[in-house]
C-alpha cells in the first residue's frame, strides 16, 4: 500500500530525467550549435520523434504533427542563441514552443483541442484519482471529468500522467517553478477526485 | 464538449515519423532565414512570489493545499553580471611607468577556498561563486589575479586612479582581484560574495573609524562607496614586508594571536566549520507514513547532496491519521533534536501535531548511492580542512621561533581590513575627507611633463594630477613622468620644484627613491 500522504506518482522515475553530468554535457552540445548551427543536427536527431509524438498527442494528426514539429525546431534553432543552461533538459524548451504552436494552431482553426487517451497511459491516473475503486480502468469516466477540466489543467495532465514527465520539467514548460507545479498538480488531483 | 477526445488511436511507428525527418531542409529554412519571424518563449523562469515564512516551512505535497501556496520558493534566476564587469580587459590598470606591481595567480576549484597572502591578507570564496558573462555557473577551475597595494608606490605602479577628479583620498590600502578561465573574464555570481580580510599597516594619523571601503568602477572612472571597514587592530605582530606581492598558498590563514601552541590550536579550530557527516538514510520497508516536505538546505548542511529527502514517521503509531492528509496545514516545520533526531511540527486552524520523523530517499538504492557520495565529499572537505590547520599551525610555530622579524614601523598599527565584496575589481579601504596642510610651490620646466604624483606617505595620502596643479600637501614626495614616460622625482632648488631622471630597476630601488623628500633641503 503505499503511503496516501504522498504524490504516489513521485515515486515513478521519469522518463524524461537526465543526470546533472548528462544536462552538462547536452549544453556542451547545444552551446556547439550555438557556434554552428549546422551542429544543430544531434538535438534534432535526438529529440524529433519525442517532440513529433507530443503534438501527435495533441493533434491526432500525423501531417499536421509534422508540419508543426518542422515549425517547432526552425523556431529553436533561430532562437537558439537566446537558450541559457537552468539544468533542465533541453527538450523542455522545445515542448514549450511546442506547447504554443499547438496552441496557435488551434485558435487560428477555432478547433476543439484534441486529448488523446492511452490505456496504458490513462491507468496510473485513473488509480491516483481513484483509490477505492479496486483499480478498474474506467477511461469514459476519465473522459467526462477531463471535459471539465481547465486547457492549462488538461495539459498538466497531459505532461504529468501521459508525457511522464518530472515537475521540473513541466515548470519549465509551462513558465512556473517547480513547488508550483506540485501545488497545481496537487489540487488538480483534489479536484478531479470530486468530479470521478 | 470541450475537447475533442480521442480513445486508443492507432499508433505510428518510430520508422513513419522519421520518414518526416529532414535536418537539411531544415537547415536550408533556416539558412533562408536565420531570424525568428516571432519570438519564442526564452528558457527562464519567472520569479514568483517570495515567501515570508523561511524556506524550508516550504511544500509538502502530500499535506496542505490552497493554503501552503504562499509558500512558493523562488526559483534562482541567473542574471548577467552587467555591473560587475568594472574591469573590462586584464589588467585594465596599468602602471605609469615600466615596473609593474604582480599580480600573484591561484588557479582554484569552484568550491569552498581560502586565499591567503604572504602579507596574512585572506579571502573566502564560497562554492559555486563564479559566473560567465552570461551568467551561466562556471565549471572547473579558475585563476584567479590578485595584488594588494600598501603605500603610494605599490598605488602608483599598479596605476590605482587618484587624479583630482577623485580629491583627497587617504587610502590605507587596496587590493585588486579578477578571474579568468581558458583566458576569458569570469564573474562573481549574483548574491556570492567574497569575504576579505586584507592585513596591512596603519599609520597613527590615519583615523581607522573613518574608512570605508570602495570600489573603482572603471568605464565612469569613479569611486563608488560599497560599505564600511571594519577595521581589527593587532598589536605586536608581525607582518612580512610587503615589498614581495606574492602569494603564499591556498591554505595559510592570518596568524593567530595565541601565545601557546594550545591556544593556537584551539583559535585555528575556530575558523573552520564544524563539519558535519552524512546521515545514512533508512527505506521504508514498511508502511509508515511519509512526508515530501521543501526544507531550507542550509539549516540542514548533513543533506546538502540529495536530491530527494522525504520524511518517515519512525514509529507506526502517530498523530497523524488518514484523515489528517485533508487538512489544510498553515504551518509545516522540521526541526532537529539536540540529539541529531528530526521531528515534524504541522499546525492549522484546528490544532497542532509534533511526532519523530526521520529521512528517507526514494528507493533504498538511492539512499545506499547518496549516502556514499555524500560520506566521499565529508571525507574530502575533511581532509582538506585537516591540511589547512596544520598549516596554520606550522605558520603560527614559525612565527614563535622568529618573532617579530619585520615590525611595523613606529607610529603604525598592523591591522585587517574586513569587508566582502561581491565584485571582482579594484576596492579600496579610504577616508574621502582628510584634513591636510598644503603648500604652493612653484615648478620649474613643467613643459615637458605628463603627469605629476605626490604623496604624504605618514597619512597615506596619494594622488595624480596635471601639470597644472601647484598645490601639494605639506612635505609630500612629489615625482612625475615626462612625455616619454621617463620618470622623474622632484626636488625643490631655489623654492622650485626641479625634476630630475631617474631610472629604478626594481620596486626596491624605486620604493628608496619615492621615500626620499630631498627637494625640502
Amino acid at each position: 500500500m503505499r503511503p496516501h500522504t504522498t504524490i504516489s506518482s513521485s515515486m515513478t522515475v521519469y522518463k524524461n530525467s537526465l543526470t546533472e553530468a548528462e544536462l552538462l554535457s547536452e549544453w556542451q552540445e547545444i552551446q556547439t550549435a550555438q557556434q554552428n548551427p549546422a551542429r544543430f543536427r544531434v538535438l534534432y536527431d535526438r529529440y524529433y520523434e519525442p517532440i513529433f509524438r507530443f503534438i501527435l498527442n495533441r493533434t491526432a494528426d500525423e501531417e499536421t504533427s509534422a508540419d508543426l514539429c518542422s515549425q517547432v525546431f526552425l523556431k529553436a534553432m533561430q532562437n537558439l542563441n537566446k537558450f541559457t543552461y537552468k539544468g533542465v533538459p533541453f527538450s523542455a524548451w522545445l515542448y514549450r514552443i511546442a506547447t504554443n504552436e499547438i496552441t496557435q494552431l488551434f485558435r487560428q482553426q477555432n478547433r476543439n483541442r484534441v486529448v488523446v487517451l492511452e490505456d496504458f497511459h490513462t491507468k496510473e491516473l485513473v488509480n491516483e484519482i481513484d483509490d477505492k475503486a479496486g483499480l478498474e480502468l474506467n477511461i469514459q469516466k476519465l473522459s467526462h471529468v477531463i471535459q471539465q477540466l481547465d486547457p492549462d489543467e488538461v495539459t498538466m495532465v497531459q505532461l504529468r500522467y501521459f508525457e511522464q514527465m518530472s515537475f521540473k520539467e513541466i515548470g519549465e514548460i509551462v513558465n512556473i517553478t517547480e513547488n508550483n507545479a506540485k501545488v497545481k498538480m496537487y489540487r488538480l488531483i483534489q479536484k478531479m477526485k470530486k468530479l470521478f | 464538449m470541450k475537447y475533442d477526445i480521442q480513445k486508443n488511436p492507432a499508433p505510428i511507428s518510430s520508422e513513419q515519423i522519421s520518414k518526416h525527418k529532414n535536418f537539411d531542409a531544415l537547415f536550408a529554412q533556416f539558412e533562408a532565414n536565420p531570424q525568428p519571424d516571432t519570438e519564442v518563449p526564452d528558457n527562464a523562469i519567472a520569479v514568483e512570489k517570495v515567501s515570508k515564512l523561511p524556506r524550508w516551512v516550504g511544500w509538502s505535497a502530500g499535506l496542505a493545499a490552497a493554503s501552503i501556496a504562499v509558500f512558493l520558493v523562488v526559483k534562482n534566476v541567473m542574471v548577467a553580471p552587467e555591473t560587475q564587469n568594472i574591469f573590462p580587459a586584464p589588467l585594465a590598470l596599468q602602471s605609469p611607468v615600466e615596473l609593474q606591481k604582480p599580480f600573484a595567480t591561484f588557479s582554484v576549484n569552484n568550491s569552498d577556498t581560502m586565499l591567503t597572502s604572504n602579507t596574512g591578507s585572506t579571502i573566502k570564496i564560497p562554492a559555486a561563486a563564479f559566473v560567465d558573462k552570461s551568467g551561466r555557473p562556471v565549471q572547473g577551475k579558475v585563476d584567479i589575479q590578485y595584488r594588494e597595494m600598501h603605500d603610494h608606490v605599490d598605488m602608483f605602479l599598479a596605476g590605482l586612479p587618484q587624479t583630482a577628479k577623485h580629491k583627497n583620498r587617504q587610502t590605507a590600502a587596496a587590493i585588486q582581484i579578477q578571474g579568468y578561465q581558458n583566458g576569458e573574464p569570469v564573474y562573481v555570481g549574483t548574491g556570492k560574495n567574497l569575504e576579505v580580510a586584507l592585513r596591512t599597516t596603519l599609520p597613527e594619523a590615519i583615523p581607522a573609524e573613518k574608512l570605508q571601503v570602495f570600489a573603482y568602477d572603471a568605464p565612469k572612472d569613479e569611486w563608488n562607496y560599497q560599505t564600511t571597514d571594519k577595521v581589527e587592530v593587532i598589536k605586536n605582530q608581525p607582518i612580512v614586508n610587503n615589498s614581495n606581492p606574492n602569494l603564499d598558498s591556498v591554505i595559510n590563514n592570518n596568524q593567530p594571536k595565541a601565545k601557546t601552541e594550545a591556544e593556537a590550536i584551539a583559535e585555528i579550530r575556530k575558523k573552520y566549520p564544524q563539519l558535519v557527516p552524512p546521515v545514512k538514510q533508512s527505506n521504508n520497508a514498511d508502511d509508515r507514513e511519509v512526508f515530501d516536505i521543501e526544507f531550507e538546505p542550509k539549516e540542514f548542511p548533513e543533506f546538502a547532496s540529495y536530491q530527494n529527502i522525504r520524511w518517515i514517521a519512525t514509529q507506526k503509531d502517530i498523530p497523524y491519521t488518514k484523515s489528517d492528509a485533508s487538512r489544510e496545514w498553515n504551518e509545516m516545520a522540521i526541526t532537529k533534536n539536540g540529539d541529531g533526531s528530526y521531528q515534524l511540527f504541522l499546525k492549522d486552524s484546528i490544532g497542532e501535531l509534533r511526532f519523530a520523523v526521520a529521512p528517507i530517499a526514494a528507493t533504498k538504492a538511492e539512499a545506499e548511492k547518496l549516502y556514499q557520495t555524500q560520506l566521499a565529499n565529508y571525507q574530502q572537505q575533511q581532509a582538506n580542512q585537516d591540511a589547512a590547520m596544520a598549516a596554520d599551525l606550522a605558520t603560527w610555530r614559525k612565527y614563535q621561533t622568529a618573532p617579530n622579524d619585520n615590525p611595523a614601523t613606529t607610529g603604525e598599527q598592523i591591522v585587517i581590513h574586513h569587508f566582502t565584496i561581491a565584485q571582482f575589481g579594484l576596492w579600496a579601504c579610504t577616508n574621502e575627507n582628510p584634513v591636510l596642510e598644503t603648500e604652493t610651490l612653484a615648478l620649474q620646466n613643467a613643459d615637458n611633463l605628463q603627469q605629476i604624483y605626490f604623496a604624504a606617505p605618514e597619512s597615506r595620502f596619494y594622488q595624480s594630477s596635471s601639470t597644472e596643479n601647484r598645490v601639494f600637501p605639506k612635505n609630500a614626495i612629489i615625482w612625475a613622468t615626462d612625455k616619454s614616460q621617463n620618470l622623474l622625482v622632484g626636488s625643490l632648488q631655489n623654492d622650485k620644484l626641479v625634476f630630475n631622471p631617474i631610472s629604478p630597476s626594481t620596486e626596491n630601488e624605486l620604493r628608496k627613491q619615492l621615500q626620499s623628500k630631498e627637494y625640502i633641503q
